[in-house]
């Protein structure tokens, strides 16, 4: 098979996942657990009428394959509607809350990565020592905690207890900015970074052991092969060995996984944007989820589907041009 | 496994179990994690005897956010509030006209003439502690007959120092409609509590509604008095019954039990304990489930080939692709936070990566030799996918178990966490949720939010410990590391 029809299969197969994401969502919120968009309205004054006027305006009192068709539609066109709650089109509200989430865990991501793939490179060249031992056991470690238990520590402890004993904030426990925010923009910039500090610190504790750990395992699999025997055998130096030799071939497989964790970047927030009550993606659905607010809940799965495919044929990409031994029909 | 062996296997089985144990018994970090774990299933097995309350039932124990009991060895805490119950025995304070008869839960007093009078009745107890969080009164408040009088109903605390608070008032005039007159008795309950006091008694307290009164009120250590005041005014001759019945007086200390209250004075110790039972009981169910899931659609995708292998391999494929946490938070919003449905979903999302391993286990054992065997000898495809090809991948599905384990109790307990757990069942998850919504970090309360997360920690660490001492094992590319 050709690369070209790979990718061409693999985006149908795509396409045919969103189908049946966007299917489930109409399934569970319009089908089975129906919210009714007239009853979102708290206003004493809706007649009975009004409300009936309202649901044949949101289209409700429209046969169901009609309705379904026009979801699926308006889903694949990116026309995701109105919330029921702001009464803004869900792609603004969308936009910028997207901005605070890639915000947040784009930069817990690239700090997890330079923190946890140098202390896996480290351990896995001084294995056996105690540094090894420690990046296991941290990794183990970090792996074992919830992530949700190490965020609250740090807001009971980090910003709880320390103002209570201080007496001022030293990190705040909510929110991104200010309120009022600041004017001056990198006064505004200054606290918006203050007000990610926090979120940012615990991601980066509770992700990176695995991410140690995981390259340690991969560099010490590439470490026992006899090429690098081999190489040792001729005298290079063990840098050499580590980096130009074991370090290229253990390649693939680390991008490969960060590529996989980029949906992680837009998806792993629900439960820190919940505790650390940032604006972004994670803690919308949770309310759209609670309010009944189905056009918020139905865009954010699926833009998290969206993602998480594209993600994923991204990184079958990556690894098969990354490793020239794997060839694309092969695993098909 | 060992029905599935004929005798001669099963000591074959039973050998081979020896001999896993042996070599497990070599890893101290898979024997931590074996302790750990029995140490919960203790707990959770022997749940209802070291509760010492019904988690779901019983609230009010102590004032909200109280700390743990022992705290009370260190000096700063030494004097802080207990939960006491006085026994309260009422005296005539003030007044001639009265013949009173006072018993150990009221008193009842009754007046002859046309008189207008004030009447004090006072019982006195002693608080030794410090200022308590809470403090209620439940009574039976009754003035027969109904219309007879015009009166002004008060109680008072009076501190050691004789200073009066008022706490609770009420009144009836003979121009207005008395209250309740269908009722057959003309007893009316009557409650105090003192984290809910009137704004216009708090503001005679002159405590701000934020403030806790009884940090006003109890500032001394000593002899209180209650005091029921009663300005009184027949509206003719005869005689006219006063009584308070059935009174309910408490004080909510401020330490309780083992662990604490939470925000409606429940025991958190207790909350604890049967955490742990559901826990374990939603980790090991969901886990077993989505482990025989993952073994059986491995074995059958994998031994039949064909069309069979590419469905599943593609459904396995569009479960990896899926966001699970959205997904399953939006079909509780369907069918409602239960958790026998969050121990199937668990399972139905949880199988795909190990029927992935089985799989491909599975392609390479059917080309063995004994397998062919097994089919010259005329075996039925079942009979080889389950007595030939399921104890050979079983060791691969072991470690996998193990882990899953600490995956669904996780699963659980961040979906309790953001508010979609079971409300009836008390989950660690569920205690974190309560505690981060109910102010345990504005009181810090950290007895309310450490023990149900370092519990979380050591129940998953304990499983990661000992899935990677079973990999160690089971894994023949690790032990030849070693």
């Amino acid at each position: 098979m050709t690369l070209r029809g790979y990718i061409l299969r693999r985006i149908i197969f795509g396409l045919f996942i969103l189908y049946v994401i966007a299917t489930l969502n109409f399934l569970i919120f319009q089908v089975f657990a129906p919210v009714d968009p007239a009853s979102t309205v708290l206003d004493p004054r809706l007649t009975a009428d009004a409300m009936e006027r309202m649901r044949v305006l949101y289209g409700l009192r429209d046969p169901l394959h009609i309705r379904y068709l026009r979801y699926l539609r308006n889903m694949f066109t990116w026309d995701w509607g109105y919330s029921f709650r702001t009464m803004r089109p869900v792609v603004t509200d969308l936009s910028w809350r997207l901005m605070n989430t890639v915000l947040l865990l784009g930069s817990a991501m690239i700090c997890v990565i330079m923190v946890g793939l140098p202390v896996g490179i480290l351990a896995a060249s001084k294995r056996g020592t105690k540094i090894d031992l420690i990046a296991i056991g941290a990794g183990i470690f970090t792996y074992g905690v919830p992530t949700f238990f190490i965020q609250l520590l740090f807001l009971l402890f980090f910003s709880y207890y320390i103002k209570s004993i201080i007496g001022f904030t030293l990190f705040p426990a909510a929110g991104l900015v200010d309120i009022p925010p600041p004017k001056d923009p990198i006064a505004y910039m200054a606290n918006v970074a203050w007000h990610m500090a926090m979120p940012l610190m615990t991601l980066v504790i509770a992700g990176f052991g695995g991410w140690a750990l995981y390259t340690r395992n991969i560099l010490l699999d590439a470490l026992t092969q006899d090429y690098i025997v081999t190489a040792r055998a001729k005298g290079l130096s063990e840098r050499t060995v580590l980096y130009r030799h074991a370090l290229r071939s253990s390649l693939p497989p680390i991008v490969t996984i960060v590529a996989m964790a980029i949906p992680g970047i837009v998806t792993g927030a629900i439960i820190t944007e919940f505790i650390f009550s940032w604006p972004g993606i994670g803690s919308w659905y949770i309310g759209g989820l609670q309010e009944g607010d189905y056009p918020v809940v139905q865009a954010v799965m699926f833009m998290y589907a969206t993602l998480m495919i594209i993600a994923n044929i991204v990184a079958d990409l990556l690894y098969a041009a990354l490793d020239p031994r794997i060839r694309v029909g092969a695993r098909m | 496994m060992a029905f599935l062996f004929s005798k001669e296997k099963r000591v074959v089985f039973s050998r081979r179990v020896k001999g896993f144990w042996e070599e497990f018994r070599q890893t101290k970090i898979g024997l931590v994690g074996i302790a750990l774990i029995s140490f919960y299933v203790l707990m959770a097995i022997f749940a209802p005897l070291l509760a010492t309350h019904d988690p779901t039932r019983e609230w009010g124990l102590a004032s909200g956010w109280a700390m743990p009991e022992w705290v009370t060895i260190f000096p700063q805490y030494s004097d802080a509030a207990r939960t006491m119950k006085p026994s309260l025995d009422w005296v005539i304070g003030q007044s001639s006209a009265f013949v009173s008869v006072t018993t150990g839960e009221g008193w009842v007093a009754e007046y002859r003439g046309n008189e207008s009078a004030t009447i004090k009745i006072l019982s006195s107890f002693d608080y030794p502690y410090r200022a308590p969080g809470d403090f209620h009164m439940d009574f039976w408040w009754e003035v027969q007959p109904v219309e007879a009088a015009e009166y002004i109903g008060e109680l008072y605390v009076v501190s050691p120092l004789g200073a009066e608070y008022l706490i609770w008032s009420t009144y009836q005039s003979t121009s207005a409609t008395p209250l309740f007159t269908n009722r057959t008795t003309a007893a009316i309950p009557m409650v105090m509590r003192s984290v809910a006091l009137k704004p216009n008694i708090l503001a005679r307290l002159g405590v701000a509604e934020a403030d806790n009164p009884c940090d006003r009120i109890f500032i001394e250590k000593g002899e209180y008095k209650l005091t029921f005041k009663i300005d009184f005014k027949p509206a003719s001759e005869g005689t006219v019954r006063i009584s308070v019945t059935q009174v309910i007086f408490r004080i909510l200390g401020r330490v309780h039990g083992m662990l604490g209250t939470d925000h409606l004075g429940g025991d958190v110790w207790s909350q604890l304990v049967w955490g742990a039972r559901v826990s374990l009981a939603v980790g090991f169910t969901a886990a077993i489930l989505a482990t025989s899931l993952g073994i059986s659609i491995g074995i059958i995708a994998g031994f039949s080939g064909g069309a069979v292998d590419e469905v599943t391999m593609r459904i396995v494929d569009i479960l990896l692709c899926l966001p699970v946490l959205p997904l399953l938070l939006g079909f509780f919003k369907l069918w409602g936070p239960n958790v026998f449905y969050l121990v199937l979903l668990i399972a139905v999302f949880g199988w795909q990566g190990l029927s992935r391993i089985v799989r491909s286990q599975v392609l390479y054992l059917k080309e063995m030799p004994f397998i062919e065997c097994a089919r010259a000898a005329g075996a039925s495809k079942y009979y080889i996918m389950f007595r030939h090809l399921l104890p050979n991948v079983v060791p691969v599905a072991l470690a996998s178990l193990v882990l899953s384990v600490p995956a669904a109790v996780l699963t659980e307990s961040a979906l309790s966490f953001i508010g979609f757990g079971d409300p009836n069942i008390p989950t660690w998850g569920r205690i974190l949720n309560q505690a981060f919504s109910y102010g345990a970090f504005r009181y810090l309360s950290w007895h309310w939010i450490l023990p149900p997360g370092i519990a979380l920690t050591t129940l998953t660490l304990s499983f990661v410990f000992v899935g990677h001492a079973v990999d160690a094992v089971v894994n023949p590319r690790l032990r030849r590391r070693r």
